[in-house]
């Protein structure tokens, strides 16, 4: 259960004051899967810094689970990326000099219950990449290095920030088509941040963001399959 | 206007990087304080000297006699190629200041040669005056006006101080060649005029002629010449000295040189540590601008403006240190070492002029180094096209390195991995790193060395060579039987020595011969592999010091005249049989009995008391301090202290490399850090955001750097040992041989300091670690 309350978030630049939330609420449940749409600059990559501790709200409350984020010290909230949130970027962020397995098993060195990094790495299709570095592999590759890492540690939250941003469509789209395995057989609640409303419908719900403020919030009854939207 | 808007950019780009522009410009404001510094001091000094020899018309040619008359003078003014001849009186002059024996040298004024300086009040032509040298007179606090008493043999004389002069015959006021650094507390130069000396004193002819030369005829054929006329004339000739013979002339013009060898050395290695520091944070920081680089490329910006706009930043930076550099070497320098230097050598209106030659050369220099570092990588860059240049650099390929195969490497944890993996994957960037630290070690164990060498060369001769706890010289020859007793002493032995010069060597020049009993245990004699040499009765031993200047060796022969007038000039054939270490003097030692079987009888005038352990000089002191015939009493100790702080000079330049050394490698390894993190934000950031915590980053860089350093000491110290050892040599002295001194400790405060300095560097990264934005980082693009 994930909880954003009236949250305000102003940036301050030396004499520019820039508000890029405004008063967002609104509640994800256990397992869903939620997208979070929004154009350039419109603050969904706000959200996600803050649902993720890399960020602090200016004012209002966020609580996942029984946590309130917004209450945590610096510490306390770089323990709280390592234990309860995975990341997924736009650019995979992987470490260049760790091997596929080393970026996976390293993670989970910050988490109490991680899930063997050889399992993961094969549940995403990348059983004989272990020793491979960053470099050695294609984009699609690190991105499900990035994905395998997220999930290695076991966390309650997958956040993903545009993960198909730098990718092809055929492999964004078996990159979407593994977060949507990923949610429906481990239960994982998955936020992803995209501008491409054409995949909505592949989510249990779609939270709409225009200049700072929450325009919509929609249920899909049934959600659809990856591979029966054309974009 | 693009120009106008890639200036801006430029100072915000400085803005931006402040420590970095500032580190910088440390780095070549310390290679250019010391390339000018070094430069400006010789090159002055050198200008002064051969300024104030020319004025005051130094003398070529010191012509010695028991006493001389005008009617030689005429005969030798008359040799070809002798410009003028001036002949004067010389003798020692004896103060009692409350206690303590000095000794003037005293002259007659001279008029055309050898003129002296007068630094305050008026030379000393009136009756009864007398002028003395302003190191003495500070010393004993003696005013224009006073009247000082002088004994002259043994009679006493008033005379009123005219005046303070100096004289360029007399830079360095050494008694003789084992009074340096010189105690001008007990010894002084003196003038009066001939009528005074004539009329008071009651001596009546020159024992003394100056020589001028005027270039035209070999020095050798006016020499031969001057022989040829004193044997003619029967006259009490004694020997001749050239100038370059003269003993401080030749301290001096030493001292000179080696400061021109240092001022060629020293700077050259500071400037060309700070010229590859700055190449390489340079090269580097134009490297980090790649993807800029690209986008003025694309957007159509001309490759001359982009690379005027890099180039820029090398020259602002160049010019600001060299300027700053240039400038305060110029004028601070010579203020730091001045006043040690004047204890030394007196130069009287020493003033320093700033010669811009060096001010420019080390202004392009300065400039020099970081446009060409800039030029080379901006150039590189621009031949990529500007869409390749706009994508950031294409990762390096990772290959397993060699440390993997070690079976300890599974142990590791995954930040030391990441730790070993950087150093050996970004070899660059590692060698970058530790050639900033390299040289602060090798500086630091230069400095260090040098400090331990000048305590070494004071420990080594007043224990080893010296061995006596007191030094007694009589008036006259001891007189046996005569001593009192005193208990606690171990060991008594007799001494004395007088002038020579060795008239078979190449050129003549004054030595002391040191007469002892054979098989003396006061003064000893070590050879270089540390032996004790045994003094005999049929040969010399000499020192090592001039056994290599002259090419001198075991069973050779000497031909020694000694040169004090009551010898008239008698010389004698000897063999060398020992050749010794000697730090402080380079004497020469032989037995009183060598000398007698030689004809000549040389009476002991000085004691040498060994006491036992723990007895004190004290009783033996006061004994004879207070008896009419001693002419002085000294103690080991007291001998020490005054070469101690006679070379406190050495100890001010020790401080200066040491500071400068670690304000280098400071910014050598703040800069070259500084880089690293820049390079590696997106990695850092994707640590903190994985949760890493900030200690861990911190411990990440910090462990990297120790290891660097580690890796870095390791080759300085062979480095600074090696340029220790080669500096050494360019600062030995003709009168001293600095023992070469590597230890423990000379080793380990290097190491102990360059580790602080990578310490505290890294306390001031912290800060640039916690400034890292997760979110900044991890955007799609910069």
């Amino acid at each position: 259960m994930i909880k954003f309350s009236n949250i305000d978030k102003t940036y301050r630049m030396s004499e520019v004051e820039v508000k890029a939330l405004r008063q967002v609420s609104f509640e994800i449940a256990d397992g869903e899967f939620v997208i979070i749409l929004g154009a350039s600059g419109a603050g969904k990559s706000t959200i996600l810094n803050l649902l993720g501790g890399m960020d602090t709200a200016t004012s209002g409350e966020i609580a996942v689970n029984d946590v309130c984020v917004t209450s945590l010290n610096d510490k306390e909230l770089t323990d709280y990326r390592g234990k309860s949130v995975g990341f997924v970027f736009q650019l995979y962020s992987l470490i260049p000099n760790l091997t596929a397995y080393e970026n996976v098993d390293f993670a989970s060195e910050f988490t109490d219950n991680p899930l063997d990094a050889k399992d993961v790495l094969a549940m995403v299709g990348m059983a004989d990449r272990l020793s491979h570095f960053p470099s050695q592999l294609s984009g699609g590759e690190q991105q499900r290095v990035a994905i395998a890492r997220a999930i290695a540690k076991n966390p309650h939250l997958l956040l993903c920030d545009e993960p198909t941003g730098a990718l092809d469509y055929e492999t964004g789209k078996t990159i979407i088509k593994l977060l949507q395995d990923i949610n429906r057989e481990q239960k994982k609640t998955i936020v992803l941040i995209t501008h491409n409303s054409m995949i909505a419908p592949i989510a249990d719900k779609v939270i709409k963001i225009k200049s700072g403020k929450v325009e919509s919030i929609q249920c899909n009854e049934a959600r659809q399959s990856i591979e029966g939207i054309e974009w | 206007m693009v120009m106008g808007n890639l200036r801006k950019k430029l100072f915000r780009d400085i803005r931006k990087s402040k420590g970095q522009f500032i580190a910088i410009t440390i780095v070549i404001l310390v290679g250019a304080f010391f390339y000018t510094g070094f430069s400006n001091f010789a090159r002055n000094l050198e200008d002064y000297a051969d300024n104030y020899f020319a004025t005051s018309n130094l003398a070529d040619l010191w012509l010695y006699y028991s006493e001389t008359s005008n009617e030689e003078i005429n005969l030798l003014a008359a040799i070809d190629g002798v410009q003028a001849v001036e002949g004067r009186m010389v003798f020692t002059a004896n103060q009692d200041i409350s206690g303590l024996k000095t000794t003037l040298k005293a002259h007659s004024l001279t008029e055309y040669i050898n003129k002296v300086t007068v630094v305050e009040g008026i030379s000393p032509t009136e009756y009864m005056c007398m002028s003395i040298d302003r190191d003495y007179a500070q010393e004993h606090g003696i005013q224009i006006g006073d009247t000082v008493t002088i004994s002259v043999n043994d009679m006493l004389y008033s005379l009123t101080v005219s005046g303070l002069c100096e004289s360029a015959e007399y830079t360095i006021k050494s008694r003789d060649s084992s009074d340096y650094p010189p105690n001008h507390r007990e010894y002084g130069i003196a003038y009066l005029s001939e009528e005074t000396i004539t009329n008071v004193l009651g001596i009546t002819e020159y024992n003394e002629i100056l020589l001028d030369a005027d270039g035209t005829v070999p020095l050798d054929d006016i020499e031969n010449n001057v022989e040829i006329i004193s044997e003619t004339n029967g006259s009490s000739y004694l020997y001749t000295l050239r100038r370059e013979a003269n003993l401080s002339y030749k301290q001096f013009t030493d001292e000179v040189a080696s400061q021109k060898e240092l001022a060629k050395i020293l700077p050259i290695i500071f400037f060309a540590v700070a010229a590859v520091i700055t190449f390489l944070t340079m090269s580097r920081m134009v490297d980090a601008q790649r993807t800029q680089i690209g986008i003025m490329k694309a957007i159509g910006a001309k490759r001359r403006k982009i690379t005027v706009h890099y180039l820029s930043y090398a020259i602002i930076v160049g010019f600001i240190g060299g300027l700053i550099g240039s400038v305060t070497g110029s004028y601070l320098f010579p203020k730091i070492f001045l006043e040690q230097f004047s204890a030394i050598i007196t130069l009287p209106d020493f003033a320093i002029n700033i010669h811009f030659s060096y001010v420019i050369q080390a202004l392009i220099l300065s400039i020099i180094f970081g446009v060409l570092a800039c030029f080379i990588s901006v150039r590189k860059i621009l031949k990529e096209s500007a869409s390749q240049a706009m994508r950031a650099k294409p990762p390096k390929s990772v290959k397993r390195t060699l440390v993997e195969r070690l079976p300890l490497w599974g142990k590791l944890s995954y930040g030391s991995k990441l730790i070993f993996r950087n150093i050996f994957i970004n070899k660059r960037r590692t060698v970058y790193s530790a050639v900033g630290i390299v040289c602060c070690v090798a500086f630091l164990i230069l400095a260090f060395g040098y400090k331990g060498s000048r305590a070494e060369l004071i420990e080594k001769q007043y224990t080893e060579v010296y061995n006596y706890d007191l030094r007694v010289v009589f008036k006259e020859p001891i007189q046996g039987g005569s001593l009192p007793n005193f208990s606690g002493v171990r060991y008594i032995s007799e001494t004395t020595q007088t002038n020579v010069v060795i008239t078979n060597l190449s050129d003549k020049r004054n030595l002391n011969l040191i007469a002892l009993s054979s098989g003396d245990r006061n003064i000893n004699n070590y050879d270089s592999n540390g032996n004790l040499l045994v003094l005999d009765d049929t040969a010399v031993i000499i020192s090592e010091r001039y056994a290599d200047m002259y090419n001198l060796s075991i069973g050779d022969t000497l031909t020694l005249k000694l040169i004090e007038p009551e010898y008239r000039g008698v010389s004698f054939d000897v063999e060398i049989g020992g050749i010794s270490v000697q730090y402080l003097n380079q004497d020469i030692y032989c037995t009183f009995e060598l000398l007698r079987n030689n004809g000549i009888t040389l009476e002991a005038d000085t004691l040498l008391y060994q006491l036992d352990e723990g007895v004190s000089t004290q009783n033996i002191y006061t004994a004879y301090i207070g008896m009419d015939t001693v002419k002085e009493v000294k103690t080991l100790s007291d001998l020490r202290a005054v070469t101690e702080s006679g070379l406190e000079n050495l100890f001010v330049m020790v401080i200066v490399i040491i500071v400068c050394a670690i304000v280098l490698s400071a910014a050598a390894i703040y800069n070259i850090s500084i880089i690293n993190i820049q390079e590696r934000f997106r990695e850092l950031a994707t640590l903190k955001v994985l949760g890493y915590q900030r200690k861990r980053i911190n411990g990440l860089i910090f462990k990297e750097n120790i290891i660097i350093t580690v890796f870095a000491i390791l080759i300085g110290i062979p480095i600074g040992i090696v340029v220790y050892t080669n500096i050494l040599k360019a600062f030995t002295l003709d009168s001293m041989v600095f023992p070469v001194y590597v230890t423990a400790d000379s080793i380990l405060w290097p190491v102990a300091i360059t580790m602080m300095v990578t310490v505290l560097s890294n306390m001031i990264l912290q800060r640039k670690v916690k400034q890292i934005d997760m979110i900044e980082s991890l955007k799609a693009n910069e």
